[in-house]
């Protein structure tokens, strides 16, 4: 598992712009309109957006394949020194696969594969801030096998495991007080289990509800490898080595609410609560301590924090969909503990989409989303390390549906 | 088809249109101060010393250099410093400067271990020979003299080849003064810290065992109140700095006074070494001529495992005949508590030859106490930190009686002392070469020491003069490197 996992998030960096390190890029048709679907059926992309939706879907299979591109940037400027510096990150590709089969008209079984966290940030090598973070890199590929019931009509409820294939990489300078290129890299990768549940109530032909819980999943790793380049007279003091950390990838409920105005629109609101107070600290337990080496403590303190989504579709034909929406993400990290390794500001996201289908099984579906990283001014305090920082992103995105 | 096309291209046209989020520039400005001709009055840490000597590459990263360098973004003119010829570090006995060396120690058992050292100098050590002087290439606005105490910026003499090397090298003339040399800028705003040496001789060579007075209070006063007339003839603005205490300072701080580790084992064999001495205190006639309150106890010798104070020979104990030919009692006692020990004291001479315990290296085995010019003791520091309270109380009140920005650099120090400084993921400690924030004299700061003072005047100065001239970036300069 090890061997292949590396050379697969090698090809495929994954990028946070969403809060902490929450990727929300599930569903080109849920992006579109503001990256809800927890209440009305879009696909086979149910699996994730809420499992209880599988059962809905009148074909015998669906799948779902796509993904994103995220072009994003953070700019820094320390207000004492002018100093302005931004990131150069890789383009990060999330990606998606759902498939649901209809067992019959009660079960329904599907397998999701996709990347709600991750987080890939290039500050540079030499930037004011280095000590802190050169570049980061944290991925994590759920993969979630799912069944659902339809209880009645009108109540379905579904769950599923999640197995999550972790993988961690960061870099940072060493402010050792001798020698002027002493750095330290930490990568490992771990795997972890969760599951999610969730439940679907059509309260009228018109108004559905539904309410899903992802669970926290704590990426684990036992003997990640930390690789130390310090100055020569310092060398035996920092001791190549294993060491472990547990990052936690919080758990998130949302409720949601859809509305069919008519044939032709669909809107939608939703609520996300994400416990990331979860993440207090992010510790790294060296396997080899010495004097001048000890457990490194980087305290986060993060906060829970919502996420408020609206969104509309309208269907200008059969087969034809136009979709709009917004999003406000709260960012969860206080301005005492902003740390530009997960540089998160609250985030404001202007979605569009679009759905066509080119035969009646075989469909296209684009979204594109722009994302406001609003501008704050905040300290590492740990660190004494401050200033503002504002971000942008834009992401296009594509996928595919098939069914039949 | 058509639609394919569009999905195909409109992902990269929309990918091409993200970019760098920008800020607006910050308004860096002078505020009501006036910074055209900038110049900077001291001593060495005006000059920009570091690890006992003066040397370019150091000048060129000073606390002048920095703020002259900050300045000029608001302003400023040009910031003239009578560099050194480059490669050479010079110290004021004509020494080289130190570098960082791995060194195996006389302990064979132990590892080798970093310590600073001479480094071998790469140029010519005659830059303060006449024949190498600059003073006609004037004038400078770095009026930092190494080793020059308060009562030297107005001394007649001082640049010339009886007064201080430093100055004489680029004095435009033998007759001229340090205030004379800085006022021939016409300045607009000025630098001025003074002050540290007139403590700092008398304290680095052991307090009263030295050769080195500390300067009067009521002196100190009138000099100061002198030196700032003279340098705000013209109006002139500047910013003020106060004294750290030496009790800030690893010079002072790295040699603890109970360094002394013994085994059970070695301290029973010491304490064997001194019964004689021991049983010598209780002898009456012995005993009665040791005049100074608790003597006896004071100068009773003992070991135990563990951590020991050094063994001192302390002039200031009682005289004190053993018999009638005029043998004396050794004035022998142990260091306590709030004792410092210069870092000039061999390391080697403390683990191999018994420095501050016994040296049985020699047969028979001789004491060997610490000398008094290693030590100072507790009435010393508190007569060195009271005086520098003095002078502090001057600066400060000149400071806010004449409205200039004033750097509270004492707190500063306490500061790096009691908890660090954590700046851009650096903590600072006043810990010797591993804190970071001093150079390799123990008494000077390291350049990014230098950074981090420089940001404290820019601050007092924004704060002063409703100004926003924008601070150095501490991290960005360089660390300690071995060798160096």
């Amino acid at each position: 598992m090890k061997r292949l996992l590396i050379p697969i998030l090698g090809l495929m960096p994954l990028f946070s712009f969403a809060g902490g390190y929450q990727v929300n890029l599930q569903g080109n048709k849920q992006t579109g309109m503001g990256h809800l679907g927890t209440s009305f059926y879009l696909g086979a992309s149910s699996t994730y957006f809420n499992p209880a939706m599988m059962g809905l879907d009148s074909n015998k299979l669906s799948f779902e394949v796509g993904g994103s591109a995220i072009f994003g940037s953070v700019t820094y400027q320390n207000q004492e020194t002018g100093i302005s510096e931004s990131t150069d990150n890789p383009v990060g590709t999330p990606f998606y696969f759902y498939g649901t089969y209809k067992i019959n008209d009660k079960f329904s079984a599907g397998l999701g594969v996709y990347t709600p966290f991750g987080n890939s940030v290039d500050w540079g090598e030499d930037w004011s801030g280095k000590n802190l973070i050169q570049d980061i890199s944290l991925s994590a590929i759920y993969i979630q096998p799912t069944l659902s019931y339809n209880i009645s009509d009108n109540i379905s409820f579904g769950a599923g495991l999640t197995y999550v294939l972790g993988s961690f990489e960061i870099n940072r300078a060493a402010p050792l007080p001798i020698g002027n290129n002493n750095s330290s890299n930490l990568q490992g990768d771990q795997t972890g289990i969760g599951f999610n549940a969730g439940i679907h109530f059509k309260a009228t032909e018109k108004l559905s509800l539904g309410l899903t819980y992802r669970s926290q999943v704590d990426i684990e790793l036992e003997d990640g490898d930390i690789d130390f380049t310090v100055d020569p007279a310092l060398a035996a003091s920092f001791p190549d080595g294993k060491f472990a950390a547990t990052l936690p990838l919080p758990a998130t409920t949302t409720l949601g609410l859809a509305y069919q105005v008519n044939d032709k629109l669909l809107l939608s609101v939703e609520g996300s609560f994400v416990e990331w107070s979860a993440y207090k600290s992010l510790d790294f337990d060296f396997e080899t301590n010495t004097s001048s080496l000890e457990d490194s403590k980087n305290p986060r303190n993060y906060e829970d924090a919502i996420i408020i989504r609206v969104g509309g579709q309208y269907m200008v034909k059969e087969g034809f969909a136009l979709r709009a929406g917004f999003y406000y993400d709260q960012s969860p990290v206080t301005d005492e503990y902003f740390n530009p390794e997960t540089p998160n500001s609250d985030n404001l996201g202007f979605t569009a989409g679009l759905s066509y289908n080119i035969t009646d099984n075989f469909g296209v579906d684009a979204s594109f989303l722009y994302i406001a990283g609003l501008e704050r001014e905040s300290e590492y305090k740990p660190a004494g390390f401050a200033g503002k920082y504002k971000g942008a992103v834009v992401i296009p995105g594509i996928g595919l549906n098939y069914k039949f | 088809m058509k639609t394919n096309r569009i999905l195909y291209i409109l992902p990269i046209a929309l990918g091409l249109v993200a970019c760098e989020p920008e800020f607006e520039d910050i308004d860096f400005n002078d505020g009501s101060a006036d910074f055209t001709s900038f110049v900077t009055v001291g001593n060495s840490l005006t000059a920009g010393f570091q690890s006992n000597a003066l040397r370019r590459e150091k000048q060129e990263v000073s606390l002048s250099a920095m703020l002259a360098g900050q300045l000029k973004l608001v302003g400023s003119g040009e910031f003239k410093q009578p560099l050194m010829d480059p490669g050479v570090g010079l110290g004021p006995a004509g020494n080289a400067e130190f570098g960082l060396f791995i060194k195996q120690g006389c302990d064979p058992s132990r590892p080798p271990s970093l310590s600073p050292g001479p480094i071998a100098p790469q140029g010519q050590l005659d830059q303060l020979a006449p024949s190498n002087f600059i003073g006609s290439n004037g004038p400078f606005n770095n009026i930092g003299v190494p080793g020059a105490r308060l009562s030297n910026l107005n001394q007649v003499g001082y640049g010339s080849s009886q007064g201080n090397p430093y100055f004489a090298r680029f004095a435009s003339n033998p007759g001229e003064t340090m205030i004379q040399a800085a006022m021939r800028n016409n300045p607009t705003f000025f630098e001025l810290w003074i002050g540290n040496n007139d403590v700092l001789g008398y304290s680095t060579s052991g307090g009263d065992e030295g050769g080195d007075a500390m300067t009067d209070p009521t002196t100190f006063a009138n000099d100061f109140n002198k030196v700032l007339d003279s340098l705000r003839k013209g109006g002139a603005q500047g910013v003020i700095a106060n004294i750290p205490y030496v009790t800030s300072i690893p010079y002072f701080t790295t040699v603890k006074w109970n360094a002394l580790v013994l085994t059970q084992a070695q301290a029973n064999l010491l304490n064997g070494a001194f019964a004689a001495y021991n049983g010598a205190l209780g002898v009456p006639s012995i005993a009665g001529q040791l005049t100074q309150p608790n003597e006896v106890n004071k100068r009773k010798i003992t070991f135990q495992a563990g951590p020991n104070g050094f063994l001192t020979l302390d002039n200031d104990l009682s005289t004190a005949f053993v018999d009638t030919m005029g043998n004396q009692l050794p004035k022998y006692r142990q260091l306590t508590a709030g004792e410092l020990v210069t870092l000039t004291i061999s390391q080697d001479a403390i683990r191999c030859s018994g420095l501050g315990s016994v040296n049985t290296t020699v047969n028979p085995p001789q004491p060997n106490p610490i000398t008094g010019e290693f030590i100072l003791d507790t009435d010393e520091v508190a007569s060195i930190n009271a005086r520098v309270d003095d002078f502090n109380d001057i600066i400060k009140s000149e400071a806010s009686a004449r409205g200039l920005a004033f750097v509270d650099a004492n707190k500063r120090l306490r500061e790096l002392a009691s908890a660090g400084i954590t700046i851009s993921g650096i903590t600072f400690t006043d810990e010797f070469v591993s804190g970071g924030a001093f150079s390799l004299d123990g008494v000077h700061p390291s350049t990014r020491g230098y950074a981090i003072i420089a940001n404290d005047f820019i601050k007092a100065i924004n704060g002063k003069y409703n100004a926003n001239v924008p601070q150095v970036d501490v991290a960005s300069y360089p660390a300690l490197e071995v060798g160096q």
